[in-house]
């Protein structure tokens, strides 16, 4: 093999290692948030327990739900499209005046439009925190198996 | 007995009274936006809890700081993580007064909100004046400001320090309601 050829190998080799470098780079940073579809949830609990946990705080570390998968079941309250986003509030139960919101993921819209009021709905989403209202993002809807 | 009773009513009514002077907006958004001619970034928050004291115009904002919507992954770990460490410090507050604001007025009113803004462990004056929108019975206020990264102690390092710019544009848009505990 001549000297030349050695060359244009070793630089057809740079060129395309540092092709595939970019590609990966420009993947990593380009990445969407992931599908929480595709995630199980770490824990399922109901809106009441979610909300109970928050307000009494029962554990001595409060984030210990924090940008944890959680599954919720609850009684839809309302639906709304605030901000131009499809939101689902749930019940906290009687004589309480905190709720979950939470804010559905964009491929969601045609399963929240078949919601109602007064619903019992099974959801997962990632948990953020509490203000007045517990709050999770990127909520899905899922089965009522999980909870059996 | 009866003294008791009358003493739980009373409290009850003045406790209705107290909130029946106040409004609430549970899905508040603010979002800012970061340009530089490397790149632009947006992020929103539509979860923003905001309570209005009508009585005597004091305003409170709080938002999570993990709940802002990045368009990338990557840059939502990076706010999270390296910029405002919102494990550390998970939420920012605004605590004010609309000043000179009447809410018995019924149309579009431009007023400066005056207030303690507290974010990364920073806490800071603002002025920021707001478009207060009074439509039977329904508050919606709304504005923009521009906030330094420097005043926030937030530290970019040298290879990131273009892609992110020295005065970021905050936008936000209340819709209240009556308060109800």
């Amino acid at each position: 093999m001549g000297v030349k050829t050695k060359i244009a190998i070793s630089i057809l080799l740079i060129l395309f290692l540092a092709g595939f470098t970019l590609y990966s780079f420009l993947n990593l940073v380009n990445a969407p948030d992931v599908d929480t579809l595709d995630l199980e949830p770490e824990v399922q609990l109901r809106a009441e327990e979610l909300i109970s946990y928050f307000k009494l705080q029962k554990r001595d570390d409060d984030s210990y739900y924090l940008e944890k998968v959680v599954g919720i079941k609850g009684v839809l309250n309302d639906v709304n499209n605030i901000n131009n986003r499809y939101t689902l509030i749930l019940d906290g139960g009687r004589d309480e005046p905190s709720s979950i919101i939470c804010d559905m993921q964009a491929n969601q819209s045609e399963n929240v439009k078949k919601l109602k009021p007064g619903d019992t709905i099974f959801l997962k989403g990632v948990l953020k925190g509490f203000l007045k209202d517990v709050i999770l993002l990127n909520c899905v809807m899922t089965n009522k198996e999980l909870y059996d | 007995m009866i003294r008791l009773i009358m003493a739980f009513i009373l409290l009850g009514v003045l406790g209705q009274q107290e909130n029946e002077n106040k409004i609430i907006a549970r899905q508040g958004q603010i979002s800012f936006f970061s340009y530089t001619s490397v790149e632009n970034i947006k992020a929103e928050n539509n979860q923003v809890l905001s309570i209005i004291d009508l009585e005597n115009s004091t305003i409170a904002v709080s938002m999570l700081m993990s709940a802002f919507v990045f368009e990338k992954a990557l840059m939502r770990e990076h706010f999270n993580e390296s910029y405002v460490e919102s494990d550390i410090y998970p939420k920012a507050t605004f605590e004010g007064s609309i000043v000179n604001y009447d809410p018995a007025l019924s149309g579009v009113q431009t007023k400066i909100v005056k207030g303690i803004f507290s974010m990364h462990g920073v806490k800071k004056e603002l002025e920021i004046k707001a478009k207060i929108e009074k439509n039977r019975g329904h508050f919606i206020v709304s504005g923009t400001f521009e906030a330094l990264v420097k005043d926030y102690d937030i530290k970019i390092p040298p290879l990131l320090a273009g892609n992110i710019a020295d005065s970021i544009s905050v936008d936000f848009r209340f819709e209240y309601e009556p308060y109800e505990n």
